[in-house]
């Protein structure tokens, strides 16, 4: 079953007089439990296309369809809040916690805005801090934590609300290859354990090599001489 | 709802002293606010205890025009309101003829001080007829007698505090006090009256025959003011207007007297400490839009310290409600805390106004709701803004801030 399926997207940004043309032409399906690494250099448009598939931008032509639903150019802002929480969630390179927060309280806030409110959305937390290896920490604050617990975290929030799609962002940018790596088998883990859809952008070689497939962006367009299959 | 006030709790919290100096002008608008108002409400209720403690069904008249409906010629002549010379007999006993009345008095003043051996008292003499007592219900007599007929020659009933100047405790009646070098027999002493503020004036009077009053002003008779008694509480109001027509024909259509009832002097008062409130709210309310153009800056300096908070916020699903919601709940938790301590400081101030003067100050529910009202609204009206660009931010950009 497609998941994700995009048709001739294309992203301009208007800077003034200029355009930049960051993403053109993009036509690409990722199929439901899918782990997918998205490649390329720096400025190639890797995060551009992210931000469009995790609803946080609209694209400035083509068609995007989410599970089976037309994400339409002129969808409201309250609505494509609603499918962000529901369907998406989030792992960021700077982990982005609230530093105010515990790692429950960050864990939790993405269930604020989620229309259906669980009563057992407590020990939920717990239960993915657990799975996620920090039920040690659960009152900590972020700044007392390492950075590989800290995407951890991230990663517990990204499930919270229980979406399809985990969009992670060059997750393991910020640490050393060896929590990296094991940040990537925990990504790993909940593709194959818990069903999830996993995209993750990355520059590194070993990360891309744990994915089922890598898709290569060069200047914004999909590298068609290296569309790789893993194993 | 409730994750929103948690959070904005936290986010004060974090930055005590910067909320506190930032509510500092909400705080003092509030508090001057409150205490005027219990002010207000304290001497209004003051006013109307000791008017209603006056008598019932009363009518005063005194001379000057004192313009009760026309607002804009509104206010009093001060020096025809103490002139004596204006209400005559014919007046008075056309009033205590009128069959609606049930009982009148004539007043005129005299100051002289009152004399007992080697003590002085200056109480406000008072020239009247026995029938004083039974429209003023605060002239209760405590020992001896009121003095029989107007005609009575030198006697005198003393108030309370003149008694208590001249004879301390012991009981007066039948000393002789001097006024001049005329000799006075104290033929009765008065109950202390209402002891509220403005009302004490009651206890520092002296009450002589009005006769008498006339001889020692040289023949000349002196009335201040005519007071009456109305039988039936229904018809104060059109005795209130037969005097009135009465006296208008005595005067060749002059106006220069007025005839006031209970009620006309209540809402005259309270037509002044409305204007007061209004004038003096106008000044708080300049150190409120102060106080609220603070909560404003810190709040615009808040949405942009939290841009990446809002970026990730919105990531994980928050719509631009619900980031309004959330910077306008922090506003309004701010303002509110800043009313509370307001109010607060309010309750001390008046219990030490209450402690220290005569007033008395009283902190209702309406105080209490105006203090809740004011800094809600504050809240609302100078967080609005701040809490709107918090929610027109675009995501990816928040979430790129640094
Ligand atoms: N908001 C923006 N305004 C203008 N140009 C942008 C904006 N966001 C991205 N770009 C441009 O689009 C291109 C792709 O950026 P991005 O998707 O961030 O690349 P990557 O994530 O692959 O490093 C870059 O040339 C970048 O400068
Ligand atoms: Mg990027």
């Amino acid at each position: 079953m497609n998941l994700i399926e995009l048709n001739n997207i294309s992203k301009q940004f208007k800077m003034g007089s200029t355009t930049v043309n960051a993403l053109s032409d993009i036509s690409l399906t990722i199929q439901k439990g899918e782990m997918v690494a998205i490649t390329g250099p720096s400025g190639s448009g890797k995060t551009t296309l992210m931000n469009i598939i995790g609803l946080l931008d609209r694209p400035t032509g083509g068609e995007y369809r989410l599970g089976n639903q037309l994400i339409s150019m002129d969808m409201s802002d309250q609505k494509l809040a609603r499918l962000r929480s529901e369907k998406i969630g989030f792992v960021f390179q700077t982990f982005n916690l609230l530093p105010r927060l515990s790692a429950l309280g960050n864990v939790l806030l993405p269930t604020s805005y989620c229309r259906a409110k669980r009563t057992d959305r407590k020990s939920r937390a717990i239960q993915l801090l657990t799975l996620v290896g920090l039920e040690k920490r659960i009152q900590h604050r972020p700044a007392e934590l390492s950075g590989g617990e800290r995407q951890r975290i991230a990663i517990a929030r990204a499930l919270i609300n229980d979406p399809d799609i985990i969009l992670a962002d060059e997750p393991t940018g910020n640490l050393d290859s060896k929590t990296g790596r094991e940040i990537i088998s925990l990504l790993a883990k909940l593709n194959e354990e818990e069903g999830k859809t996993v995209l993750i952008i990355t520059h590194d070689d070993k990360v891309s090599a744990k994915c089922q497939r890598s898709i290569r962006i060069l200047d914004g367009q999909l590298d068609s001489r290296k569309l790789e299959e893993h194993d | 709802m409730t994750d929103s006030i948690a959070s904005a709790f936290t986010s004060i919290w974090n930055n005590k002293a910067r909320s506190f100096l930032t509510v500092l002008g909400v705080v003092i608008g509030v508090a001057s606010v409150t205490t005027l108002i219990a002010l207000g409400q304290g001497l209004r209720n003051d006013v109307s205890s000791i008017v209603k403690d006056l008598g019932t069904n009363m009518i005063a008249v005194t001379s000057g025009k004192i313009d009760l409906e026309n607002s804009e010629h509104q206010g009093m002549n001060p020096a025809s309101m103490i002139s004596s010379t204006i209400l005559t007999m014919q007046d008075f006993s056309d009033i205590a003829n009128n069959p609606k009345v049930e009982v009148a008095s004539p007043m005129g003043i005299i100051s002289k001080p009152v004399k007992y051996g080697d003590k002085t008292a200056t109480p406000t003499i008072i020239g009247c007829y026995p029938e004083v007592t039974q429209v003023l219900d605060v002239m209760k007599l405590e020992s001896g007698s009121v003095f029989e007929r107007r005609d009575s020659g030198n006697e005198i009933v003393l108030n309370y505090l003149t008694r208590k100047r001249l004879f301390g405790d012991s009981d007066p009646v039948g000393q002789t006090v001097m006024i001049g070098d005329r000799e006075f027999t104290v033929v009765g002493s008065l109950e202390k009256a209402l002891e509220n503020g403005i009302g004490a004036e009651y206890n520092n009077m002296a009450l002589i025959p009005f006769d008498t009053a006339t001889e020692i002003n040289a023949g000349q008779i002196a009335m201040n003011r005519i007071i009456a008694k109305i039988g039936n509480a229904e018809e104060v109001k059109t005795a209130k207007q037969e005097i009135f027509d009465t006296l208008l024909v005595n005067h060749r259509g002059v106006e220069e007297f007025t005839v006031l009832t209970q009620d006309d002097i209540l809402d005259m008062f309270d037509s002044i400490l409305g204007l007061i409130t209004t004038m003096v709210s106008a000044i708080a309310a300049i150190s409120l839009i102060v106080g609220g153009i603070g909560i404003m800056n810190i709040m615009l300096v808040t949405v942009t310290e939290r841009t990446k908070e809002i970026g990730l916020r919105k990531a994980v699903g928050a719509a631009q409600h619900a980031i309004l919601s959330q910077f306008l709940i922090e506003a309004i938790v701010i303002t509110l805390l800043g009313g509370l301590i307001g109010l607060g400081i309010a309750v001390v101030a008046t219990q030490l106004i209450e402690a220290r003067s005569t007033l008395h100050p009283a902190v209702t529910w309406e105080v209490v709701l105006t203090a809740i009202g004011i800094s809600t609204v504050i809240g609302v009206a100078f967080g609005i803004w701040p809490a709107m660009r918090a929610a027109r931010k675009d995501p990816i950009e928040a979430l790129r801030y640094e």
